[in-house]
């Protein structure tokens, strides 16, 4: 991959264009309060979303700790770019924004480090580091089964930070792809694009352990 | 089954999540009524999605608490800078200028001999790419000290 004209990191702070949902009158009043210095109201903010946001960052990653400190920086950002944000959508999707992007980011920077470590040659190599999901399962897990966490996990890993976060928007947070288009900067197409191969890739991941065991 | 000239794999995932605009549905729906193959490949489709739910974290009410508190804090010692920061900057810059003088472009004059492979040059391309991640993250801080004070 030629990296010349690529960003390397991408830049989450700026404010994010008019999406589908705009603010709610309950949340500019919080956001007037932490612009005020009350740092309660910042509390109440950071407890309000840091469930959804974690989630969200984990289903990406499936590593939690990874998940908690991205978390972290998504909300640190917003508190610093507090005074340009003037409220055009959801804080919700301000902060999907953001976690997708430093998601995205952070996976190719583990791309690159992988790379550069064990000296693959091709981007298509196998990985010599087998980064296996996280196995502190919630009690919603147990549910899911390990086996299926695995697989899923297995799955997301040889998907890049780009497709993966398609799929967890649309798949899990029911975001149209029109909005996941808007939240991570990209082409309609280039989402529908990145949809068909998530799916595919985890489809043949279960199909291929079926084969496997019967 | 056969499949046909006009089945598309792709439009049958986005019809599954409803993401096709209401002419592409009918004529989805149109050649799904012609075609078997695509029937059951969209069968297959709703089986392995339906039921697929993204695992997810439960965050106790310490553990919610704790890290709400970690933010909090961090977010109230981000808008008071300290000055050691400001050397961790420079040395990045510093870093960033050694790493300029290895690029391809001047690897032959650092080495004095080209980049042999396609790997070489990747590895190159990789290292330039590492450090100006570490150099923005700092000039991220930077730009932090230039808005506050």
């Amino acid at each position: 991959m030629d990296y010349r004209n690529t960003a390397a990191v991408i830049e989450v702070d700026e404010v994010p264009e008019q999406l589908s949902e705009p603010m709610t009158d309950s949340e500019s009043l919080l956001l007037e309060r932490i612009r005020q210095g009350d740092e309660g109201a910042f509390t109440q903010l950071v407890s309000g979303h840091l469930s959804s946001v974690v989630n969200l960052a984990y289903r990406m990653l499936g590593d939690r700790q990874e998940a908690e400190d991205l978390a972290q920086e998504a909300f640190l950002r917003l508190h610093r770019s507090l005074p340009s944000f003037r409220g055009d959508c959801r804080i919700k999707t301000w902060l999907y924004k953001v976690v997708s992007r430093l998601v995205i980011d952070h996976i190719r920077r583990e791309q690159v480090r992988r790379r550069i470590f064990f000296f693959r040659k091709h981007e298509d190599d196998p990985d010599p580091v087998a980064n296996f999901a996280d196995p502190s399962a919630s009690p919603s897990d147990q549910l899911l089964g390990q086996e299926t966490r695995q697989k899923l996990f297995k799955a997301m890993e040889k998907l890049s930070g780009r497709q993966r976060a398609v799929f967890v928007l649309r798949h899990q947070e029911g975001l149209p792809l029109k909005e996941i288009a808007q939240v991570l900067h990209l082409k309609e197409g280039t989402v529908k694009a990145h949809l068909h191969r998530a799916v595919q890739c985890i489809r043949q991941e279960f199909t291929d352990q079926e084969e496997v065991t019967s | 089954m056969k499949r046909q000239a006009t089945c598309n794999e792709k439009e049958l995932v986005l019809f599954y999540y409803g993401e096709l605009d209401a002419a592409g549905r009918q004529r989805l729906q149109s050649h799904l009524a012609d075609c078997p193959a695509c029937r059951s490949r969209l069968d297959a489709l709703q089986r392995s999605l339906d039921h697929l739910s993204m695992p997810g974290v439960t965050l106790s009410e310490i553990e919610k608490t704790r890290l709400t508190a970690v933010i909090t804090e961090k977010a109230s010692q981000r808008a008071k800078p300290q000055r050691w920061l400001l050397g961790s900057a420079a040395a990045a810059v510093a870093t960033l200028a050694i790493s300029l003088m290895i690029l391809p472009g001047n690897f032959a004059r650092w080495t004095g001999q080209l980049p042999q492979s396609e790997t070489e040059i990747g590895m190159l391309q990789d290292m330039e790419l590492l450090q100006n991640i570490d150099l923005l993250e700092n000039l991220d801080l930077l730009q932090d000290f230039e808005r506050i004070g």
